[in-house]
């Protein structure tokens, strides 16, 4: 997979650079607005990552001279902006997503898995991880055959994690797509850690391996082997 | 000119100047002319005494002529005496029988007028040579005969006496003229000393002296009110520029805290090699601290653009208990994790007409507060009713210990937050007051003699009938 990175800040270019080939794409990275927009009418990109406050011409006239030259690629903007009023004039000039600085990784990463994913559809009806399985027509989720109760609310966060398996879960991501919540803050911050403590003593108190990490400082992960 | 009168001072010396100027000049001509008319008169008066005396004089000698004695009057050298014209007619035929040495052959006016002398008939005239006189006549009846007596006397001294007065009259213009500007410059710089008072103040005014007040004369008269009004203006940009600083060195030590903490987790994490395990705790540590200062910097964008006026409400129709029961259901796992008890009362509530979104993260902040500051197994209620006044009442109670009084006054300031709690930034219970207020509501802190903590939330309700009418005008027009 090939992704454009059009950023400015030459440290954070390079740490997401480094963060996304090590999830196995392959970076480009510019650093003005000409040159990102030569190189995405050149080559082909899967997905290209755009600031918006670029020396030079601005990421949304980019954006639209990109739309102009009908190159469909999907683009996720990143912007330090982060009004209504500015999300809306990003998607307007044909933005797919878009992501407020300072952002955590994992969920760029969820982002662009996502948009990259687009129009292929999640069929599995059984998401399993390790000896745990869960059942998303029956709502049933069994763990070495055994069935564990669990309320609405922990089945859509353990399906959401198993969704991501082996990804780093962040409270934003939760936060917008479990809870559907627009505005992050610190109340449903506490109310998601203490679900999430819920979930894991369901989980892997009487079980093993142990399944759902904490990472501190970022998320939630879901996967057998414990991070270092 | 216009450079002249550059000052307010010089203007109005310079009004009184032609104010008395016009006035005097008025007086004067009003005096000359009242001056004037008295002397014609008085001349007159003593005219027709003259007459009166003189025809007690006149005689017809031997020869049928007529003689005036002139040896009569005690005082001959009087001028009224030695200056008089007279001139005696026949009235019948106009026949001029006498004419005194003074009027020698001139002639006071031709033959008789058919009514003239009747009532003395004072009137000014001119001789043959043309002298300008005042003159009288009257008949009288001397041995039979109508005689029409003609006594006349020159203006020119009259109006030599009028010069005079005038000349007196108007060489006292020019000073008076001095005095009314001298005192028209000096009573208005008197009047205009505050003002320079107050020039000179609020050049001497700069940020960091603020704290001055411009000096009050009388509060009432037009340049005291000036002063209460600038000082008033002084007031409040002293209080917002303080605010300013407060608000700014309080961001600043916010944000040193978690730097701070960032900054030496990060050099001790540096200081010792270490296993990977370590490194991980270290940079997870770190990035704590970063979420920290995320969640600190958007809310303090958040104060900001309030602060603003950049927060637009996009208000609507909202249901109250709705948005209460849907914040207590997503907060009621953390108070279970606590063996709280949270429980919510609210039914039959008015529909309220204001910002959704932000109301819910009101009573979310409220409630979340009333939880982390309520000790395990207490009990927290929301209350919400309805009240006469057209109002919504939400109470949120809890039996925790309370808010220590000194602390109560300061609980909705910005970076306020109890001793105890190192947590927050102190933001939460500043937001949601001005969530609260923007929405046409208010948010109180009560007193609770029973102990604990008593919050309460009015919020207008829509008036139905007004909202409905409202509508159909809408509809109609």
């Amino acid at each position: 997979m090939q992704l454009l990175v059009i950023e400015d800040d030459e440290k954070l270019a390079q740490s997401l650079e480094q963060g996304l080939e090590a999830q196995g794409f392959t970076v480009t990275r510019t650093r003005t607005g000409e040159d990102g927009f030569f190189l995405a009418s050149q080559n082909s990109f899967d997905l290209v990552l755009l600031d918006i406050m670029l020396p030079g011409r601005s990421g949304l006239q980019i954006l639209s001279s990109l739309r102009q030259s009908r190159l469909r690629m999907p683009v996720l903007l990143l912007t330090a902006k982060d009004r209504v009023s500015d999300r809306v004039q990003g998607l307007d000039a044909g933005a797919d997503d878009y992501l407020v600085k300072p952002f955590a990784f994992p969920e760029l990463l969820a982002r662009v898995r996502a948009l990259l994913r687009r129009g292929k559809l999640d069929v599995a009806s059984t998401l399993r991880c390790a000896n745990l399985e869960l059942d998303r027509s029956a709502h049933t989720l069994r763990r070495d055959g055994f069935l564990i109760p669990l309320t609405l609310r922990e089945f859509e966060i353990l399906e959401y994690l198993l969704l991501n398996s082996g990804q780093v879960v962040t409270r934003e991501m939760l936060s917008r797509d479990i809870w559907k919540e627009v505005t992050r803050h610190t109340p449903l911050d506490n109310v998601i850690d203490v679900h999430i403590a819920r979930l894991r003593r369901k989980l892997d108190d009487d079980f093993s391996p142990k399944l759902l990490h904490t990472i501190r400082g970022i998320g939630f992960i879901l996967r057998e082997e414990a991070p270092e | 000119m216009k450079r002249y009168l550059g000052t307010i001072r010089s203007r109005v010396a310079f009004s009184h100047v032609i104010l008395v100027s016009v006035s005097m000049v008025t007086f004067i001509l009003v005096a000359s002319g009242l001056f004037w008319w008295h002397l014609t008169r008085q001349l007159y008066r003593h005219a027709i005494q003259n007459v009166e005396t003189a025809e007690g004089l006149l005689s017809f000698d031997p020869g049928g002529a007529l003689t005036l004695r002139e040896d009569y009057h005690n005082h001959p050298e009087t001028r009224l005496v030695q200056d008089r014209l007279v001139e005696i007619l026949d009235f019948n035929t106009g026949a001029i029988l006498y004419r005194n040495p003074r009027l020698d052959n001139r002639s006071l006016g031709g033959p008789p007028a058919r009514d003239e002398g009747t009532n003395y008939s004072p009137r000014s005239s001119r001789l043959s040579d043309g002298t300008r006189v005042l003159m009288i006549s009257h008949v009288h009846n001397l041995d039979g005969h109508p005689l029409l007596i003609r006594q006349a006397y020159e203006t020119a001294p009259l109006l030599g006496r009028l010069t005079e007065f005038l000349v007196a009259l108007l060489l006292t213009l020019p000073l008076m003229l001095l005095v009314a500007g001298w005192a028209g410059f000096t009573s208005a710089s008197r009047a205009l000393r505050p003002l320079e008072d107050i020039i000179n103040m609020a050049e001497r005014i700069t940020p960091n002296r603020l704290d001055e007040r411009l000096p009050l004369g009388n509060p009432h008269d037009e340049l005291g009110r000036l002063a209460i009004v600038i000082n008033n203006l002084l007031h409040r940009l002293q209080s917002a520029f303080e605010q300013l600083q407060r608000f700014t060195s309080d961001v600043s030590h916010e944000l040193r805290t978690p730097l701070a903490a960032l900054r030496s987790v990060g050099e001790v994490g540096l200081q010792r090699s270490s296993t990977r395990a370590h490194y991980h705790d270290t940079i997870g540590s770190m990035l704590e601290e970063v979420n920290r200062l995320s969640r600190f910097v958007e809310n303090l964008l958040l104060i900001a653009r309030m602060d603003a006026g950049q927060i637009t409400l996009s208000a609507s129709q909202c249901d109250v208990s709705a948005l209460l029961s849907q914040s207590v259901g997503l907060l009621e796992i953390l108070a279970q994790e606590k063996s709280q008890s949270l429980t919510l009362q609210a039914s039959g509530l008015p529909l309220a007409f204001a910002d959704e979104l932000l109301l819910r993260q009101a009573f979310l902040n409220i409630i979340h507060n009333a939880i982390k500051y309520t000790p395990e197994g207490s009990s927290i209620a929301v209350l919400a009713a309805a009240h006469p006044d057209n109002l919504i009442a939400i109470h949120v109670r809890d039996n925790g210990p309370g808010i220590p009084p000194h602390h109560r006054a300061s609980v909705f300031k910005r970076f306020s937050r109890s001793s105890t709690d190192q947590t927050g930034a102190g933001l939460g219970l500043a937001i949601s007051k001005w969530i609260i207020e923007a929405n046409g509501g208010t948010l109180q802190l009560q007193d609770s003699p029973e102990g604990g903590c008593h919050f309460l939330i009015r919020l207008p309700a829509l008036q139905s009938p007004v909202w409905a009418s409202a509508g159909a005008a809408k509809t109609t027009a």
